[in-house]
């Protein structure tokens, strides 16, 4: 091994270096608002890529050595959860979004009531399922320094290696990853230097892979020519543990706390799910794709009793290629890196919201705290976390130091964060779960693994000793960890994940039946499951605050400008001036929601519910809130709607029929009216001239004015039965319209002609407004002067009293013209409006004149023919009727 | 005239994103009988070749990545962010 331990460091400090450039310069990117590089779906994609780490990495050609196919089942896995997006993880995305989620814990807490309780289980969990992990990187990574300082006589102990990289992940953790302190504000610097990583990893393995497909062997079919038959036992695929290990790594891909932060909190779109669905299971299978071809070349080149988690190392060192191994160190370097930095902010988040913060709000409940800044005490204890925890990982691996083949405790981990899985997918799809139901199902599942998995891979050492490994709790038989109630399952991670999950499942269903979610738990897990509805709106309590308190509380969480930008918008979008809006339901929602960002679902209400009063619930949200007691609402409120659409026809078909009465009525009474008018003049003719016929002598005058009379009267029939004809072919609509350009001044002029004579025995005086001279219309100059001489016909014939006068003028209303025909006369009675319309209504019996009735009847039907209408609009000073007409189309 | 034709093709865009929602959760399904099923032995029953489960597994897996990547474009239509 001629690469000197002075190159691999400085290699090493280098592309650290390279890291910490990449991610101060996409956060000052980010800060410049410069955002589609970093929110684009490759980054995403590579993103979450932290899912490979260092145990898959090198662990995978281990696996591969040691069970032949058995490693691809960790990728399979994955790739079925991310190819059926559309159905789990959209979902969660969007529920993530919607309810600001910061964290695995968050969301269990958040669907179920906001409970405090529940967060800091799961909180536990992860600590517990993860820390284990951390030492495994750290392993590895020590692992993968000592290939290369094995010759080496002041090589640097392991314990230090490892030391320095913790501290080194720490700083870099703490630096990027407490930048803010919302955690829905994504990481931009952390995730594209993970994206960075993530490329890395991949091309080493390709790299490596490629070499030994190539280099060494000369192709695919030589390099599985060279595989010994005996090293790769062909067992069959399709086996329990084959099955478990598909379903834990798919478990893995949502329920790591690290895998939950870079897939639901990190996503900043949710079509970026889209392009990882299938980008993503492509990077897994380009990062398995050699695995096999290296663990085959690692057996055939290298000594036996070689380990075959470092054949990605030590297959290029063998070949003496040491620029490839330095590569493929690196490769391994991103691995573990990435995964202990996502994972220590992950964990930072939950320990800090869920531990520390709700710890610190109690203890500080009797002093005055009001002033106390929560952002400077959260980003303190994040950052405290993160130290913490990769000191723990530290602690775990000095203390195994190297236990196991690197995969088992991999596993390990993935069973213990796979306990969250009942509660996540009930808490999406299954409105009826409950908390109590999920902190069941949680703590028996999580005590059942450490029963049977995590304590017993101690071997001994830790709580658990030989004696009870193999005979069991208290020497009950029934008890033993590895065959728990005597079942006879041989592979203890396939025994411990049916029992674990077994009961966790039965638990959580059997007791969210049979228990009662309290109103804010069915409020979320409305919001939940049905977060793909519209409809559902976010329902809010009915609580109340002060905007001054709010903003105090505000200020603590948010900080000073953002939570004055906050008031101040919402106070604009109420419409009030100052900075304090009104502390509306809705507002203090929107605000708990913008704190839950920072501090999780459960403190963000707590910390409301302090400074509010009454989280009083309202009978109508209850309503709304219980699904059965809603459908059955929803269902009467359709009957209801139906019975009054009912009701509505039958009043229609009512007075359909009043109206074909009545229409009845008037023909027959139309048809008597006609005959009676008929009647009159036709009885004057006859009689003068049965004189005419009987009487010899007539002298020249008398005769002269009966035949005077006979030839008015039929006039006066004629005059009348074209009037008939007229209005039916008006009424019929089948009249001719002539339409053409009309000035309205030219109409008027015409009318006032045709009525001067009668005018001038009235000694009426008919004034043109000179407003008509403005208008043009688009109509029939005939018809228009037909109503126009009619109406003034009338106003002149019933105009009575001194000085009669009437006005014509128009003028425009919106896309129409009035013209208005006012008198000055004693106008008409008010009982007597609604008839002046109808067929034959004469109104003043004495004043009759020779009409029979039908002229404002015909003139009504002209203007709705012509597009418009006549009206009689009451006059103190008359009466005044109005034409209304449509203006003519520019 | 135009109302009828705007309605069908109404109607086709809603049964044609219908199948696509059936599709997405056929895949997953298709992907769990091919690897997590009896299946995966029907392949190796005569001569127990471990390049053949590594060709089998290897190819099923490329072929979902690619429908997945086929039924990700047409899906993507279907989501609105904001």
């Amino acid at each position: 091994m001629t690469l000197s331990f002075n190159v691999l460091l400085t290699v090493s400090l280098v592309y650290v270096g390279i890291l910490f450039a990449v991610a101060a310069i996409s956060e000052r990117r980010a800060n410049r608002g410069e955002w589609a590089f970093l929110r684009s779906p490759v980054i995403y994609t590579l993103s979450i890529s932290v899912y490979c780490t260092a145990w898959t990495f090198y662990g995978a050609v281990g696996s591969a050595a040691r069970g032949g196919l058995d490693f691809v089942a960790i990728y399979l896995g994955p790739t079925l959860v991310f190819i059926g997006w559309w159905w789990l993880l959209r979902k969660l995305v969007r529920v993530g979004r919607k309810q600001r989620i910061t964290s695995i814990a968050d969301l269990i807490s958040s669907r179920f009531g906001k409970s405090g309780g529940l967060a800091v289980i799961v909180t536990i969990l992860a600590v517990v399922g993860t820390t284990p992990y951390i030492a495994l990187q750290l392993q590895s990574l020590t692992l993968s320094f000592s290939v290369f300082t094995a010759d080496m006589e002041n090589a640097p102990a392991p314990a230090l290696t490892a030391m320095w990289i913790a501290m080194g992940m720490a700083l870099f953790t703490i630096i990027f990853g407490t930048r803010n302190i919302d955690a829905n504000e994504r990481h931009y610097g952390v995730v594209t230097a993970i994206a960075l990583e993530a490329i890395v990893k991949l091309l080493a393995l390709l790299s490596v892979g490629i070499f030994v497909v190539w280099g060494v062997a000369e192709g695919p079919a030589d390099i599985f020519s060279r595989m010994d038959p005996q090293a790769f036992q062909t067992h069959h695929l399709f086996s329990p543990r084959w099955t478990t290990l598909v379903f834990l790594s798919a478990t893995a891909i949502i329920c790591l706390p690290r895998m939950f932060q870079v897939v639901v909190v990190e996503s900043s779109a949710e079509r970026h799910l889209a392009t990882a669905s299938w980008a993503f299971p492509l990077y897994l299978f380009l990062m398995s794709l050699f695995v096999m071809p290296i663990a085959i070349a690692g057996l055939d080149i290298l000594p036996e009793g070689s380990n075959p988690d470092l054949f990605v190392l030590t297959v290029p060192l063998a070949a003496e290629r040491e620029s490839l191994a330095l590569f493929a160190f690196l490769g391994g370097f991103s691995s573990a890196t990435s995964m202990v930095i996502v994972a220590a902010i992950a964990l930072s988040t939950m320990v800090s919201n869920h531990m520390v913060l709700p710890a610190w709000l109690y203890l500080s409940k009797n002093r005055n705290s009001e002033t106390e800044d929560v952002r400077r005490l959260l980003l303190r204890s994040r950052r405290l976390s993160i130290a913490g925890i990769l000191a723990l990982g530290y602690f775990y691996y000095i203390f195994t130091g190297g236990l196991d083949a690197l995969a088992s405790i991999g596993l390990i981990a993935f069973l213990g964060v796979a306990q969250v899985l009942p509660a996540l997918l009930g808490g999406l799809f299954w409105k009826n779960a409950t908390r109590v139901g999920a902190m069941a199902g949680i703590v028996s599942g999580f005590i059942v693994w450490l029963y049977t998995l995590l304590l017993p891979s101690f071997e001994g050492e830790f709580l658990l000793n030989d004696a009870t490994l193999e005979f069991g709790l208290f020497n009950l038989g029934a008890l033993r960890p590895y065959a728990l109630f005597g079942s006879s399952i041989a592979d203890p991670l396939v025994h411990a994940t049916a029992w674990s999950l077994g009961i966790n499942t039965i638990l959580f269903i059997g007791v969210s039946l049979f228990t009662v979610p309290s109103a804010i738990e069915r409020l979320q897990a409305v919001q939940f499951v049905n977060v793909f509805d519209r409809s559902i709106s976010s329902r809010t309590f009915s609580r109340s605050a002060t905007a001054e308190e709010l903003l105090v509380l505000a200020q603590r969480i948010l900080g000073r400008d953002e939570a004055f930008r906050l008031f101040e918008t919402e106070a604009e979008a109420q419409g009030k001036a100052g900075v304090l809006p009104e502390p509306t339901n809705d507002f203090i929602a929107s605000l708990e929601r913008k704190f839950s960002g920072s501090v999780g679902a459960a403190t963000a209400h707590a910390m409301i519910n302090q400074i509010t009063s009454g989280e009083a619930v309202s009978v109508e949200e209850l309503i709304a809130v219980a699904d059965e007691t809603a459908q059955i609402m929803e269902y009467s409120a359709r009957l209801e709607s139906q019975s009054k659409a009912l009701a509505e026809t039958a009043q229609q078909l009512t007075q359909a029929n009043e109206q074909l009465k009545a229409l009845g009525d008037q023909k027959d009474e139309f048809l008597s009216q006609v005959s009676h008018e008929l009647r009159t003049p036709m009885t004057s003719v006859r009689s003068f001239s049965e004189i005419l016929r009987d009487t010899r002598e007539l002298d020249e005058d008398r005769l002269r004015n009966f035949s005077a009379i006979i030839h008015d009267e039929s006039i006066r029939l004629t005059r009348l039965l074209d009037e008939i004809l007229d209005l039916s072919f008006l009424e019929s609509g089948k009249v001719q319209i002539n339409l053409a350009q009309v000035r309205l001044q030219e109409v008027a002029e015409r009318a006032v002609q045709s009525t001067q004579t009668m005018a001038e025995q009235a000694g009426t005086l008919v004034v043109l407004e000179p407003s008509l001279a403005r208008f043009t219309l688009r109509s029939d100059f005939d018809r228009l002067a037909q109503i126009l001489i009619n109406l003034l016909g009338n106003a002149i014939k019933y105009g009575s009293g001194s000085d009669p006068e009437v006005h014509v003028s128009a003028r425009k209303r919106r896309a129409e013209v009035l013209i208005d025909v006012s008198d000055n006369g004693p106008g008409i009675p008010k009982e007597a409006e609604n008839r002046i319309f109808e067929k034959f209504a004469r109104l003043a019996q004495g004043n009759s004149s020779g009409s029979a009735g039908l002229g404002l009847a015909i003139s009504r039907e002209i203007a709705k023919n012509l597009g418009g209408d006549l009206v009689y609009v009451r006059s103190r000073t008359g009466s005044i009727f109005r034409i209304r007409l449509p203006l003519a189309e520019r | 005239m135009t109302e009828p034709e705007g309605y069908q093709s109404r109607e086709q865009a809603a049964r044609r994103s219908r199948k696509l929602r059936d599709l997405a959760l056929m895949l997953p399904i298709c992907g769990a009988i091919a690897f997590v099923s009896p299946v995966l032995d029907a392949f190796e029953s005569a001569n127990a070749d471990i390049a053949h489960k590594v060709v089998y597994v290897f190819g099923c897996w490329i072929v979902l990545i690619v429908c997945a990547f086929v039924l990700s474009r047409a899906l993507r239509a279907e989501i609105r962010d904001k």
